[in-house]
């Protein structure tokens, strides 16, 4: 049985039909690479570079000098350890004040009429940490500046007041 | 919805640079801690380093039945902490309740009395803290008078006698 014309013309459309497919499709093919687009981000971010008393370290420092008779030797508190820790990299070396006491920072005070030096000095500071970022929440850790502070008091003073036990607080303020 | 996160990143970025352009000149950074300070102080009076422990009462040569002498009077100065406040009390060996004492030497009866003042100029002064200097202890006076009273006497000679003065604060 022989096909009408108009069936043998379709199959021949269908067929530059289906050429033209196969031809955009290799069109497709070699313009079908992954594509990429790149932009470079500015990041900027302002730190304000911050020092603290470490959390181990918290409170207030005690320094107690041995009992002290007046005209007796000189005595000295046993030094007290304190960490700072600060952002990582200020690099400069630590430096001290103390609050104004008599009229000068140095440390100086009285005590039961008993003049008597405070001393604050550089331990050796651990460098901080930065963050690893494989590791999911790290943010790294500070440098850690370890200050001892100790106290002196002179040989041969008199004092002042009755026999008691005396008390001051002083406030060390730590510059980096 | 790249394109509006895109946007959203960089005015995040030019916030951030802006607010790094006004704090460049950042701040020294500082910490505080608190340093309790303490002493157990015991006040205290002692003979003043210029002074010697040792006052000597001369009544001089005396002949019996010869008037009463007085001997010059002696002082020996002892320093406190400043301020003590009370008065110092007198105590002699062989009168423990008084500022008075009496003893013979060859024969003869004398008597010690002591009194104390604070010092001419005996207030001490509190530590300065600038000059770096201690402070200095209130002073006292111990003022000795001694009397010898007349008499006959043992056999002619030198003789000397000894008394301690305990000065209570």
């Amino acid at each position: 049985m022989s096909q009408p014309d108009n069936y043998r013309l379709n199959r021949s459309g269908a067929s530059r039909v289906g050429l033209s497919v196969a031809l955009a499709l290799l069109s497709l093919g070699a313009s079908g690479q992954v594509i990429t687009a790149s932009k470079n981000l500015t990041l900027s971010a302002m730190l304000s570079a911050q020092c603290r008393v470490a959390s181990a370290s918290s409170g207030a420092i005690t320094l107690t000098f041995p009992a002290y008779t007046a005209f007796g030797g000189a005595v000295t508190a046993p030094s007290q350890s304190i960490n700072f820790e600060c952002t990582r990299g200020l690099g400069s070396t630590p430096t001290f004040t103390w609050d104004a006491g008599g009229g000068t920072t140095a440390g100086e005070g009285i005590l039961a009429g008993l003049r008597y030096s405070l001393t604050a000095t550089n331990g050796t500071r651990t460098s901080g940490v930065a963050p690893v970022l494989g590791t999911p929440g790290d943010v790294g850790t500070p440098d850690t500046y370890p200050v001892n502070v100790g106290g002196s008091m002179p040989a041969g003073q008199a004092g002042e007041g009755a026999s008691g036990t005396y008390t001051a607080t002083r406030t060390l303020t730590v510059s980096f | 919805m790249k394109t509006s996160q895109l946007a959203a990143a960089a005015a995040a970025a030019l916030a951030l640079a802006l607010a790094g352009f006004s704090g460049a000149a950042s701040a020294q950074a500082t910490a505080s801690v608190s340093a309790d300070v303490s002493v157990t102080f015991t006040a205290k009076c002692q003979i003043a380093s210029g002074s010697s422990a040792t006052v000597a009462i001369d009544f001089g040569t005396y002949t019996a039945f010869g008037a009463n002498v007085t001997a010059p009077t002696k002082t020996a100065t002892y320093e406190c902490s400043r301020g003590m406040g009370a008065a110092p009390t007198f105590t002699w060996d062989a009168n423990p309740d008084g500022a008075t004492v009496q003893g013979t030497v060859k024969g003869l009866r004398y008597q010690l009395t002591a009194s104390t003042a604070l010092a001419t100029g005996g207030a001490g002064a509190a530590p300065d803290l600038v000059a770096k200097t201690n402070g200095t202890p209130d002073t006292y006076d111990i003022k000795i008078d001694g009397t010898l009273y007349g008499g006959a006497g043992d056999p002619t000679g030198s003789a000397t006698a000894s008394n301690t003065l305990v000065v209570t604060y």
